[in-house]
């Protein structure tokens, strides 16, 4: 009884409708960009290549720990960046050339192993090749809060408090998506990518070559994927728990469906401020620790029971 | 047209291919030669291996046995991206159009192929790609006009009617400037009205382009009028092959089509 009322009590104006509750939705749409940044390298490699990327969080490590790794050795920053950017792309062409191109005709479980695979070898190489200490990193992103009251002080509704951090993220987030929104609408190469998401079999017939896009997408998405890493880093910093920004990206690509970039985006808005409101108001009455780390996932199954194809998702691709 | 069969250059030699899938087999020791500027018709009951024949001539289903040779050039298996590279288009038995662009979309990427420009200048709009971009547009609007597509050209294809759909993907082939085409079942399933305007405008393809034409088709009316060869294929093997009257009169052909339902 004391469970239901507390439950009853959230959806009041005293409880998320009250202006604090708003604050706490806003504040968590706001961080779930981040969710939403790692869920886009999972859509990328899905819609051009069929496969769900179980490497994509130690691509993610991999990326940030080179950048690390390189300005520790007193790289300057700006050559460390461009320095992982080129390791992105040339893993990017690799893959293509050495999983997916071998690969092609196989069966998607094959290539779904093939990437576990690749994990576990980019797993060694990053740990080879630098270590597996714990890194700090400090991109100089502020992450004080701004106060929007000081701005509006008469209206209650307007005593809101924004991490800087989470709206630089959101912008990056905006204008990596605004950057491949034109790249696919309106170049010739992202109109083959469409072409190649939507029917590989047509594709080729047209005479798109598959290999040359897929390497394409891969290094695009090892790209952005080491900017998105890059952003994690400066929040949790680079080590092995790095990977686990990954588990984050799942809940949201279980919302916005595997083939959507602006699924991702509504993901991660959906996980973040459900994420916030079950911090605040549902701890308390589960009598709550750790909620946050199955909470995300209880709400993308609430919405798989209700969608099952993601909010955005389309019919299962399929291969030939 | 013109005889194809009698004096005219080869354009596409297919000697004993073999196709199994696991067990069964889809097509038994095929040979026959597409030559140069003709339409050739391909005939048979469901499951003869009609559409396999394609798939194996443009790269999709790699034979077991047998070789090709296109242009004067043998190969023992074709890959599909190879195949229009050398000039071979494709329309497929179940429309395969990208089904989230628009008519216009669609037909732009069959100019994939003729586009210079590397992905660099191209993402950055650089270099050679504005001056392309403008000749390829012109080149899609040409087709778009030819087909009668004007009206659509920005409707996203998925919401067309299937003969519309089915105009579409020719549009899309048809951009690729493509020296053979191959057409699976192009007409099957229209109306009588669109039947006559595809078919018309497969005969002016082949007419006006000197596009070598190989097409799939039940409709014998529409096959004895636009065709210079036919290709009888039954069980898998081919049983007839020759100009529509000889064809016609081929007891084996007859006994086939009269032995086996062929609805589609
Ligand atoms: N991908 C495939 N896998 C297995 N069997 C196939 C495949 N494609 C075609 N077949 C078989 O090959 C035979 C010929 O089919 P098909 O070429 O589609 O005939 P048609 O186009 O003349 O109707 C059929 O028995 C069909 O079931
Ligand atoms: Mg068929």
């Amino acid at each position: 009884m004391e469970f239901l009322t507390g439950l009853l009590s959230i959806f009041t104006t005293e409880g998320i409708f009250s202006p604090f509750g708003v604050e706490t939705v806003i504040a968590g749409m706001l961080s779930g960009v981040m969710y939403s940044l790692v869920g886009i390298g999972f859509v990328l490699i899905y819609k051009s290549s069929g496969v769900f990327n179980f490497a994509q969080g130690t691509m993610l490590l991999f990326a940030a720990l080179t950048f690390v790794s390189l300005t520790e050795r007193q790289v300057n920053p700006i050559v460390a960046f461009t320095i992982t950017t080129v390791v992105m792309i040339l893993m990017g062409i690799i893959i293509e050339r050495y999983v997916m191109r071998p690969l092609a005709n196989q069966s998607l479980l094959s290539l779904f192993m093939a990437t576990v695979g690749l994990n576990y070898f980019l797993e060694g190489l990053a740990q080879g090749t630098w270590d597996s200490a714990v890194h700090g990193v400090d991109l100089g992103i502020p992450s004080d809060p701004i106060f929007l009251a000081e701005h509006f002080p008469d209206n209650p509704w307007f005593d809101i408090i924004i991490s800087k951090f989470d709206g630089f993220a959101a912008a990056v987030a905006f204008f990596l998506v605004l950057g491949l929104y034109l790249f696919f609408q309106y170049t010739r190469t992202g109109l083959s990518l469409r072409a190649v998401s939507d029917d590989h079999l047509a594709a080729q017939a047209v005479g798109i070559p598959l290999s040359k896009i897929w390497a394409i997408v891969w290094a695009v998405t090892g790209v952005i994927t080491f900017i998105v890493g890059l952003i994690w880093a400066d929040r949790l910093s680079v080590s092995f728990t790095l990977t686990a920004a990954v588990l984050k990206g799942l809940p949201v690509i279980l919302i916005g469906g595997l083939t959507s970039i602006p699924g991702c985006i509504i993901g991660g808005l959906i996980i973040g401020a459900s994420e916030k409101i079950g911090e605040i108001y549902f701890a308390p009455i589960l009598g709550g620790q750790g909620i946050e780390h199955w909470w995300a996932y209880l709400t993308a199954l609430v919405f798989i029971l209700i969608r099952p194809t993601g909010i955005f998702g389309e019919r299962e691709i399929e291969r030939i | 047209m013109s005889n194809g069969v009698n004096g005219k250059e080869p354009h596409m030699v297919i000697e004993n291919i073999d196709l199994a899938f696991g067990g069964t087999k889809a097509i038994t020791d095929i040979s026959f030669t597409v030559y140069k500027g003709e339409i050739c018709a391909v005939i048979g009951p469901n499951g003869a291996g009609k559409s396999s024949m394609l798939n194996v001539i443009n790269g999709v289903y790699i034979p077991q046995q047998g070789s090709i040779t296109f242009e004067g050039k043998k190969f023992a298996k074709m890959k599909p991206h190879s195949a229009a590279t050398m000039g071979i288009g494709r329309t497929f038995q179940n429309i395969a159009l990208f089904s989230g662009m628009s008519v216009v979309e669609n037909i732009m990427t069959g100019r994939n192929l003729m586009m210079k420009s590397t992905f660099i200048e191209n993402a950055l709009g650089i270099g050679r790609s504005k001056k392309e971009e403008i000749l390829h547009r012109e080149a899609c609007e040409e087709i778009i006009e030819f087909l009668g597509l004007q009206s659509i050209r920005k409707t996203p294809v998925s919401s067309l009617s299937y003969g519309l759909q089915k105009r579409v993907e020719l549009g899309r082939a048809l951009a690729a400037e493509p020296k053979m085409l191959l057409l699976d079942e192009p007409i099957a399933g229209m109306n009588i009205e669109e039947k006559l305007d595809m078919a018309c405008f497969i005969q002016e393809i082949n007419r006006n382009r000197g596009t070598t034409i190989v097409l799939i088709e039940h409709d014998m009316g529409v096959v004895m009028d636009v065709s210079d060869h036919v290709v009888v294929m039954d069980y898998g093997a081919k049983i007839g092959d020759g100009t529509p009257e000889e064809v016609m009169s081929n007891q084996k052909v007859i006994d086939a089509y009269l032995g086996v339902s062929h609805d589609d």
